[in-house]
């Protein structure tokens, strides 16, 4: 069979499992693929992110059209948020060109072990009920540095909007995640421009994630019912604790 | 502001028609070994499918809906142009 056929089946095979994973574990899928593209399919860790970018905006589309249209948006929070956020974005994937290589898989590799105890704190704290939203300078502030983490990581930033919205503005966790899904496309989109102008983006990686992540999710959505997530969450934070760790050596 | 809901399949299908120009401009490529600029069309739509749905969020809260929604959406277009402008000097 043709090399890059069989290659082209191992990525749409990756995405399966990143969107049955991610989908599990409650997580964007930035978070999963960039160390899969680079730890397993031995991709350059920026040509990584900017694909992983590109491929967010599909799965956010998705997602978020369906959130839309059952009204679950506050399009008010979200777009008060999100000029800092795409800010954010830009700069943080400015920062991930301007290094080399080997420091970004540094970087991403503490990044990533961040992001895996931010996951375990929020497997055993209770989301909060929501009501008047409130402390919007904080969460302005606040949103610049998930669309640096975004732009530098190649990841939603989910991992860091959803408790900005829900613990320190106070919307209700099933609104902060339908906003913060919608606010993922628009800040993916803003750090991929800056990755597309310098050609850093793979097309049959991003063509092959999307082809796998879609059909995955829907399959991880519904053998959803009767998994103990915290479970999950706890066993896959100590996954990306590894793969952080990893990186750094 | 209500989206209403054809706003929101403007989202899918332009991340779908993108993936599409991008998947027959790969298959073009492989079967052909020459490279079109079928791949970089498909890119470019699924990065401006948000900022476009931005620019028809924007116009249709200006128009009257929901003027501060409209604002708000024009000024996060305004903020990203100007980044990327900014970013690419």
């Amino acid at each position: 069979m043709n090399f890059a056929l069989v290659r082209f089946i191992e990525i749409i095979l990756s995405g399966v499992g990143v969107g049955l994973l991610s989908s599990i574990a409650g997580i964007g899928g930035g978070t999963i693929m960039v160390p899969l593209m680079v730890l397993v399919l031995g991709i350059d860790v920026k040509v990584a992110i900017a694909s992983s970018l590109l491929t967010i905006i599909v799965t956010s589309a998705s997602s978020s059209s369906v959130y839309l249209k059952e009204g679950l948006v506050n399009l008010r929070v979200a777009l008060t948020l999100e000029p800092t956020t795409a800010l954010g974005a830009i700069v943080g994937a400015s920062i991930t060109i301007g290094l080399p290589s080997s420091v970004v898989r540094k970087v991403f590799g503490v990044g990533l072990m961040i992001i895996s105890v931010i996951m375990l704190l929020r497997t055993f704290t209770k989301p909060r009920e929501g009501g008047e939203v409130k402390n919007w300078l904080l969460g302005i502030a606040s949103s610049f540095f998930a669309g640096v983490s975004s732009g530098m990581f190649g990841i939603g930033g989910g991992v860091l909007k959803v408790p900005i919205m829900n613990l320190v503005m106070g919307l209700p966790i099933k609104e902060a995640v339908a906003t913060s899904s919608f606010m993922v496309g628009l800040t993916a989109s803003s750090g991929s421009i800056v990755y597309a102008l310098q050609k850093l983006v793979d097309p049959v990686l991003v063509l092959g994630f999307a082809m796998g992540i879609i059909p995955g999710a829907t399959l991880g959505a519904k053998s959803l019912k009767g998994i103990k997530s915290k479970y999950i969450k706890l066993i896959f934070s100590m996954v990306l604790l590894y793969a952080g760790i990893k990186l750094l050596l | 502001m209500k989206v209403g809901e054809r706003l929101p399949n403007f989202l899918r299908w332009g991340v779908m028609l993108g993936l599409a120009t991008l998947g027959l401009g790969i298959a073009l490529r492989l079967s052909t070994g020459v490279g079109f600029p079928l791949e970089t069309v498909g890119l470019f739509i699924i990065v401006a499918t948000p900022v476009s749905f931005l620019i028809l969020l924007a116009s249709k809260g200006l128009s009257g809906e929901d003027r501060r929604t409209g604002f708000l959406a024009l000024i996060t277009l305004l903020v990203i142009a100007l980044s990327v402008m900014v970013s690419l000097r």
